[in-house]
């Protein structure tokens, strides 16, 4: 065993934090306020490489390992959840199945746009009616004469409503169940596709979040992500990588509202001295911190067997949910410390709060976390 | 970084593992109901190379790191299915010997470490006290320089294997008018057959009832001058410090084992249990349970290494994450403790099925090795001015 983090890992965490805190940090209530995805500090994560980390030379990328990815998204996730995750939905969830499972012709066309930042990018699993219960999607892929027509409705889809580019999951063969499903990478702007407005959202306001309809759209067999029929997995693979993306969502949602604590504790005074005197504060205090070293902690392991290539889903499925929930309770903690301040948007926690509710529902909720852990312990 | 467990490291969790299952588990149910202390588990632990595990070969340990202590008691502590014994070994190996291999003269370590490798001696470790408990540097108890001998008077309370021990260490105040009051406070080793030296009343205890505990008299107790362990006046804050990340990892991986066993152990019986026509694993609500249990277990066990890792290092003693380790872990453990319970239903309240026993074995750990309130102390001080 060895918990240290070594110098080459440490500098490069530290450039992205650098940039995550000096300048993305700073427009993070703005952004939220806004509605909109925030193009400034979009461009400072495409200066400073962020979406590089996840790509391999051939497409412009500069491929790191999970363990300097995990401190990056970190960074990202403490200055601002909403540009966070919107740039993992690009990123990780539609460029990454596309460079797990994709031929060379759609790695070319989609990946160097994606990993440049110039194209924004979604997944598109989710359906009104089919959350949780993802194999029960209706999304239809009919076979026509020289490829594929796409007809049907996604919903809560991050980045939809601006997304260039979509790997949409979609029934092709409606009597072969989870082998059944088939994923295609759809050019949005294509004759057919249309948006919803995006979504009113109880937080991560700065990241776009909406629907999309099909409508007899018309797909090559070029646009086949993988072979017909591997879909079902190709989505459980890409949500293992977005649920060890969302533990680290909150590490550091979780992060920021612990430090924003520490600050407030000790300047704030009550009965003549500074609040963190009190047991009850700086007790809340010491949680936080123990909470987010323990999250930490399982996230690290979990990166380290990703890079090792260690079977990890029941761990991820740990981190994530651990992680998740851990970061409401902080943040809903560090809302009580700051008292009636904390409910207003004068401080960022109530933010914090907002945004870190996504945690234990997206990708995967938490229900489901726990299904997947029990199944691991008792059905084996 | 990495996580990796060795082939080695894991033969040597599973020989554990294995010892604690054939020499503990057995008779645990009965020990645990009489109370019962049993020196030839003792004896055979010392054989397997339990007692001395991280004191150096020269000495009759060992050799082992902390990370592989770790694994040893851990291990063993699964196996075993026994906090009692496991405490006892953590008395014994951790707080009494590893101030002595740490801090000790030459001539200290050669006398004690042989004999607490083997198990021939038991050892303890005193620092509470009826009256001072938390505020630790409290203590009452007085030990005046007379000629080439230390006179020491005063009780020490709820000690680990008191009724059996053959050498403690002991805190003791040598400079009663030091601020802060830790500043005078010595360490001392002390052998049972020492003139003034007596075992009090012997404690009942809700939980590790296989290990003995009492409280300790001195009156007008005879120490040697050269039993004096490290430096007069600095012996509680030396000692503590180095203590602290041991006791927080080593004698904390057992219950960490324990927490293991019980989750195995839950496993099976919501498998076999029946009900509604269908075992009770298939209702969600025993499946997130158990999930959760799992998930505490996966946290504890990552913060726990991390402070053995630490102390491996030989640098500054890694206080916070120890205190981090503590709290998480013990509360963790009666959380878990608390749940096998409630999915054991019926049969859990029962002695039987070792689940009511493993709670009352947890109890302690929020309270033993410094409580809860005080790790959130601790932890809060490193990180905020707290005007004190």
């Amino acid at each position: 065993m060895d918990f240290s983090i070594s110098d080459i890992q440490q500098q490069l965490a530290r450039a992205f934090d650098d940039v995550c805190r000096t300048r993305i940090a700073p427009r993070a209530a703005a952004t939220d306020k806004a509605g909109e995805l925030n193009r400034e500090s979009w461009q400072d994560l495409v200066d400073v490489g962020f979406f590089r980390l996840y790509h391999d030379e051939a497409y412009g990328g500069a491929r790191a390992d999970w363990l300097v990815r995990a401190m990056a998204e970190e960074s990202l996730a403490k200055a601002c959840a909403s540009t966070f995750l919107s740039a993992g939905a690009s990123i990780g969830l539609c460029g990454g199945p596309i460079q797990h499972h994709g031929s060379e012709a759609l790695k070319q066309r989609w990946l160097p746009g994606l990993v440049a930042g110039e194209l924004i990018g979604c997944f598109g699993l989710t359906e009104p009616g089919a959350g949780s219960d993802a194999a029960a999607i209706r999304t239809r892929a009919t076979r026509v004469e020289g490829g594929w027509r796409l007809d049907g409705e996604k919903a809560l889809i991050t980045n939809a409503p601006l997304a260039d580019v979509g790997v949409i999951m979609a029934v092709t063969d409606p009597e072969a169940g989870h082998f059944g499903v088939t994923a295609f990478v759809v050019d949005l702007h294509r004759p057919g596709v249309t948006r919803s407005a995006p979504y009113n959202k109880l937080g991560l306001r700065g990241s776009p979040t909406g629907g999309l309809t099909f409508d007899g759209v018309a797909l090559s067999d070029d646009d086949v992500l993988g072979t017909v029929g591997a879909g079902f997995i190709q989505a459980m693979q890409t949500l293992e990588f977005g649920r060890i993306s969302m533990a680290h969502f909150g590490i550091g949602i979780a992060e920021a509202a612990f430090e924003a604590s520490c600050r407030y504790a000790e300047e704030r005074r009550a009965f003549g001295k500074p609040i963190s005197t009190r047991q009850a504060i700086h007790f809340k205090i010491a949680d936080m911190k123990v909470a987010i070293d323990a999250a930490r902690l399982m996230a690290r392991k979990v990166a380290w067997m990703k890079d090792r290539g260690l079977p990890c889903a029941d761990l991820a499925s740990v981190a994530k949910c651990y992680a998740t929930e851990m970061a409401v309770k902080v943040a809903d903690d560090a809302v009580q410390i700051f008292g009636g301040w904390g409910y207003t948007d004068d401080f960022p926690v109530e933010r914090l709060l907002r945004d870190a509710r996504l945690g234990p529902i997206g990708e995967g909720t938490s229900e489901i976390q726990r299904d997947l852990i029990a199944r691991s312990m008792l059905d084996t | 970084m990495h996580f990796e467990v060795t082939d080695t490291q894991q033969a040597l969790y599973d020989s554990a593992r294995q010892l604690g299952e054939r020499i503990c588990r057995p008779t645990v149910l009965e020990r645990d109901a009489a109370a019962r202390w049993d020196p030839e588990i003792w004896r055979q632990m010392g054989e397997a190379g339990l007692l001395g595990a991280p004191y150096p070969e020269e000495y009759g340990g060992t050799g082992l790191s902390c990370v592989d202590t770790c694994l040893l008691s851990e291990g063993f502590g699964e196996g075993a299915s026994d906090g009692g014994v496991a405490l006892a070994w953590g008395a014994h190996t951790i707080l009494a010997g590893v101030p002595i291999w740490k801090l000790g003269t030459e001539a200290q370590k050669q006398r004690y470490l042989p004999k607490l490798s083997t198990g021939e001696w038991v050892g303890g470790f005193c620092l509470s006290e009826p009256d001072s408990g938390s505020d630790a540097a409290a203590m009452k108890t007085r030990a005046v320089r007379q000629g080439d001998k230390y006179i020491l008077n005063g009780r020490k309370m709820w000690i680990t294997n008191g009724p059996i021990g053959d050498v403690f260490i002991v805190t003791a105040v040598t400079t009663p008018d030091a601020r802060p009051k830790a500043a005078g406070i010595s360490t001392f080793i002390v052998e049972r057959n020492f003139p003034g030296f007596r075992v009090g009343q012997h404690i009942e205890k809700t939980g590790m009832r296989t290990s003995t505990t009492s409280e300790l008299v001195f009156e007008d107790c005879e120490v040697p001058a050269e039993n004096l362990l490290g430096m007069e006046n600095f012996g509680f804050i030396i000692t503590a410090k180095l203590i602290l990340g041991w006791e927080r990892s080593c004698l904390l991986a057992p219950a960490l084992g324990a927490m293991k066993g019980t989750i195995d152990r839950t496993t099976r019986y919501v498998k076999e249990r029946h009900q509604f026509g269908r075992p009770i694993a298939k209702f969600q609500a025993v499946r997130h349970m158990l999930a959760d249990m799992r998930i505490r277990w996966e946290l504890s066990r990552n913060l726990i290494y991390r402070v053995a890792w630490q102390l491996d290092l030989d640098g500054d003693p890694p206080l916070v994450d120890a205190a981090i380790a503590k709290l998480f872990t013990s509360e963790a453990a009666q959380i878990n403790a608390r749940d096998s319970i409630q999915l054991h239903g019926g049969n859990g309240f029962t002695l039987e099925y070792h689940v009511e026993r493993g709670l009352r074995d947890s109890l302690v750990g929020t309270i033993g090795g410094g409580t809860s309130e005080i790790q959130r102390g601790i932890i809060a001080r490193s990180l905020l001015n707290l005007g004190m």
